[in-house]
């Protein structure tokens, strides 16, 4: 019974990762797919000739670039112009300490990675703070001006004429081996490649790479469910960064030369092509795309000198009748098919049938104390833990903002006591959302300080706001509409955790954090829909899923921005009964418009017009008061 | 004068007349990014397009003047059918329209290869001699280059803040679904603005086709910078467009005199680079 009620906080139940908070689970799962080209390309390395040999193992170096590149921008929405950069590092990080050192393969080639990631490292940190279109020019320029100063310092580079290298025998293990003998080089790419590969479609799956796909999906919420996403952004512009590298590094040695040409800006658009080609978001389809371009560039080039035309009619067909690839495509394909299936699947049963398990009786007063006796055993038990003491949890002092010449809020000091359901009124453009936005950290207020249980957050980021136990849901519905429910749960379950970016496990495997996840569903109703699309629920349950991601982060405040705005009248109801079961064991802000439902169930009201706070008191109050009938209710003072 | 302030003015002039013409051609970019979300990377060919086609006016005329006037007009009608039958469906999804434009920038050059080889070709100055201009000996051509594009550039201005087509492309740039529901014939808007953008980077073509080499690559060099000035004025800002077009070149003009031509244009790319790094939204964003 306990482990219905999500907000009691039970350290069996909080979400622990194994072995060091970071394994997990199985570590690979193996796709009949992947095993079924593997083999073929194996067999293919017995037989095939020459010729096509060489092509296969350009294919594969290009294939650890493109799949980086996927990683950036399929998954952690980074579009990322200057990889050129990289690919350039890595290729002469290996070719000049060979050339000039005498160094081993092996050595050269962890100096290449070495380079990669400081490389990496130092461009992240300037370029991934800046996003959309000024990422994309910003980091096409840092390459551009490391192309133009490798073109130049000739000495160094060789210039775009390049520096050629005759690589000595390599040694792996007991044995020696040539890297240009077509034999050995084949396995050793094929090799680096498929690794590259299993490593990376692990690392999607760990609870690292689904906070990327949260990040592509919305940002901004993925900032307040606790996750810093810099420098989960950061993480993956490194490893595209360094495996770009390493694909250099592998295409130098390959090529016996390095040219100032690998910084030149075509090798930073190949890895978009190749991509638009196969499909971002999906690993296998980038390498696909970079299959295709290799043949085409290859076979077609030799019939045509103009082959680019052809190329560029390819693209643009590609984009128009199928955007997200080849392999986007045959899995839409296969989508449709199994349509009916999910959308019978999300149909909508009764819905709140669950909530019951909130206890949430009767109202006996405006005070909204529910009497389930379920909630009375839980507070009995609970009766230790610090809650209805009537201290202030949050306040705010003279807040002050103003947008360009228009002032939201001005001078709010509102003071919130631990366990109050507070509701928050006030005629449209009063400045309800502002002071929620100002509270989270979203927008800092022009003067006035926020403190939350005594300590100053005013100049917080938002994810450190909420990792102070501030929780929020937002006018309209913000979720990660394209996943499904349980992922938007998982989410924020995963954030408490200790390692939340663990790359080693597999997201959604612990059985603690299910446990939790489902439990959260199941609260809120939505467990027959937990693995429909967040999207296609009715908006009365995308907002009751905005509140269960709220409340997996466990928060000590819950700041509500209209939940009962554009549900379904018959379903208010049950909203305003999980918003009190809500404010049972937490500190509950909630922004409405809907009067009754306010005087239903608020403990106390603030009503702001105009950026300013007019009235505050018991609902009893605030019906009496003068001057909240004239502004918010329309009532004349004449 | 002394040398070094001579040689400086002199570099800094011909940076700035630069700047004008990467203005022309960045208000284009500029133009059509604000209006479709078009990220154009063939923005360059159309330039070049614009160079090459006054290479072939000329020769028909034998005198450099017509160019001027038919060459953008060819190159923008030319362009309204590639907005609609092309470039259409991807308008307003920035990146798409990136790796869609990539591929027509590979379409435009390989033709324009095809048809005139790859030599480049030179374009005789139109106007002979030089000019004395605060002591320095100038170029005439250059000099009614810049003239010219600037009186585009303020054709431009008074086209989009006082007349009605100006107020239509602005109300669209704004706010597409209001404009729609206003009854703006906004598909009509998209067809002219990228008309109206593609002869900008057309008129730059021509203005430039005497000063720099006319070749199926030109536009390579100029896409960059352009987007360069676009960027750092801030996306979908005129004004900060021409400002950003105009610093930038100034200052490229005084670097060379000290330093070499490729690590003049690394120090201007670093330069843009630790503006967007501070200010993310550009200088006008």
């Amino acid at each position: 019974m306990m482990g219905t009620f999500p907000f009691h906080k039970k350290e069996g139940q909080r979400a622990r990762h194994g072995l060091f908070g970071l394994v997990s689970g199985s570590v690979f799962r193996w796709n009949p797919w992947t095993l079924g080209i593997l083999g073929v390309l194996i067999i293919a390395g017995f037989f095939v000739p020459v010729g096509f040999k060489s092509l296969l193992m350009i294919m594969f170096i290009y294939s650890i670039f493109a799949m980086a590149y996927d990683v950036l921008l399929g998954y952690a929405n980074q579009p990322s112009l200057g990889q050129s950069l990289f690919f350039g590092i890595g290729a002469y990080s290996i070719v000049l300490p060979v050339l000039r050192l005498g160094a081993s393969f092996w050595d050269a080639l962890v100096l290449a990675i070495a380079a990669g990631t400081i490389a990496a490292v130092l461009v992240g940190l300037l370029a991934v703070r800046v996003t959309e279109a000024y990422h994309v020019i910003l980091t096409a320029i840092i390459a551009s001006v490391v192309y133009l100063l490798a073109k130049n310092m000739t000495p160094l580079t060789g210039g775009s004429g390049g520096l050629p290298i005759d690589m000595p025998p390599v040694a792996l293990g007991p044995l020696k081996f040539s890297v240009y003998d077509p034999a050995t080089c084949y396995f050793i790419l094929l090799a680096f490649a498929f690794i590259v590969y299993l490593v990376l479609e692990h690392l999607v799956h760990s609870p690292l790479g689904r906070v990327w796909v949260a990040i592509r999906e919305n940002e901004v919420r993925t900032s307040f469910l606790r996750y810093n996403v810099f420098y989960y952004k950061l993480a993956a512009f490194v490893l595209a960064g360094v495996l770009t590298a390493l694909s250099g590094a592998l295409y130098a040695v390959r090529l016996r030369y390095s040219s100032a040409e690998f910084f030149a800006f075509n090798w930073s658009v190949l890895p978009f092509v190749w991509g638009i080609l196969g499909g971002f978001g999906t690993l296998i389809g980038p390498t696909a795309g970079v299959a295709l371009f290799t043949l085409f560039q290859f076979y077609v080039s030799a019939w045509w000198t103009h082959y680019l035309i052809l190329f560029g009619c390819l693209i643009i067909v590609m984009l128009r009748w199928a955007p997200k690839g080849i392999v986007g495509y045959i899995n839409e394909r296969k989508t449709q098919h199994t349509k009916p299936d999910q959308e019978r699947h999300v149909f909508r049963k009764g819905a709140f049938k669950h909530l019951d398990l909130m206890g949430a009786g009767p109202i006996r007063s405006h005070n909204g104390i529910a009497g389930s006796e379920k909630i009375v055993a839980e507070r009995k038990h609970n009766s230790g833990v610090p809650g209805r003491e009537q201290q202030p949890i949050l306040e705010t002092f003279d807040i002050v903002v103003k947008f360009g010449g228009m002032t939201a809020l001005d001078g709010v000091n509102l003071r919130v006591l631990t366990g109050e359901l507070r509701a928050i009124i006030g005629p449209n453009g009063a400045g309800k959302t502002t002071l929620f936005n100002t509270i989270t950290g979203a927008v800092k207020p022009s003067s006035g300080r926020v403190l939350l249980r005594g300590k100053n957050i005013t100049d917080f980021q938002p994810h450190e706001i909420c990792r102070g136990g501030v929780a929020r849901t937002f006018q309209i519905p913000n979720i990660f509409s394209e996943l499904s429910v349980k992922e938007n749960v998982w989410l924020g379950v995963n954030s408490k955790a200790k390692v939340p970016w663990s790359p080693i496990a597999r997201a959604g495997q612990l059985s603690t954090i299910s446990y939790e996840v489902e439990r959260l569903c199941e609260m809120m109703g939505l467990i027959d829909k937990i693995h429909a699309t967040a999207g296609s629920l009715s908006h009365g349950d995308q907002r009751l899923l905005e509140i269960a991601v709220a409340l997996s982060l466990d928060p000590d405040i819950l700041l509500l921005d209209e939940p009962t705005q554009g549900v379904d009248p018959r379903e208010v109801e049950n909203m305003n009964k999980v918003v009190r079961g809500i404010a049972e064991r937490k500190t509950v802000l909630v922004i409405d418009h809907n009067m009754a439902t306010v005087l239903d169930i608020a403990q106390t009201i603030t009503v702001l017009d105009h950026g300013r706070i007019i009235a505050e008191g018991v609902p009893s109050d605030i019906i009496a008061d003068k001057r909240v009938q004239e502004v918010y209710l329309g009532i004349s003072r004449d | 004068m002394p040398d070094v302030v001579y040689n400086l003015l002199f570099l800094f002039t011909d940076g700035v007349i630069w700047g004008i013409l990467i203005a022309l051609i960045s208000l284009g970019l500029s133009l059509i990014f604000g209006i479709m979300g078009i990220i154009n990377m063939a923005h360059g060919d159309l330039y070049m397009i614009g160079a090459v086609l006054t290479v072939v006016v000329t020769g028909w005329f034998g005198i450099f003047l017509p160019a001027l006037i038919i060459v953008p007009i060819i190159v923008g009608v030319l362009a309204i059918p590639l907005e609609r039958w092309v470039l259409r469906p991807f308008e307003g999804k920035p990146l798409i329209t990136m790796v869609a434009t990539i591929g027509l920038s590979f379409i435009i050059q390989q033709c324009v290869l095809m048809a005139f080889g790859g030599t480049p070709k030179i374009v005789p100055y139109p106007i002979h001699g030089n000019i004395n201009l605060f002591g320095i000996s100038y170029p005439r051509y250059r000099l009614f280059a810049a003239a010219v594009g600037l009186l585009l550039i303020g054709l431009l201005w008074f086209a989009l803040h006082r007349t009605d087509f100006g107020i239509y492309i602005r109300a669209t740039m704004e706010n597409p679904e209001m404009a729609d529901s206003i009854g703006i014939n906004t598909n009509f808007i998209r067809a002219g603005t990228f008309g109206l953008g593609a002869g900008l980077a057309a008129a730059g073509g021509v203005l430039a086709a005497p000063i720099n080499q006319v070749f199926f690559l030109m536009g390579t060099d100029v896409i960059l910078l352009s987007f360069i000035v676009v960027i750092v004025g801030g996306l979908g800002s005129l004004q900060g467009a021409l400002i950003a077009a105009l610093i930038l070149s100034g200052v490229e003009g005084l670097l060379s005199a000290a330093l070499d031509p490729v690590q003049v244009k690394a120090a201007i790319m670093f330069l843009m680079a630790l503006i967007l790094v501070f200010r993310p939204r550009g200088l006008f964003g």
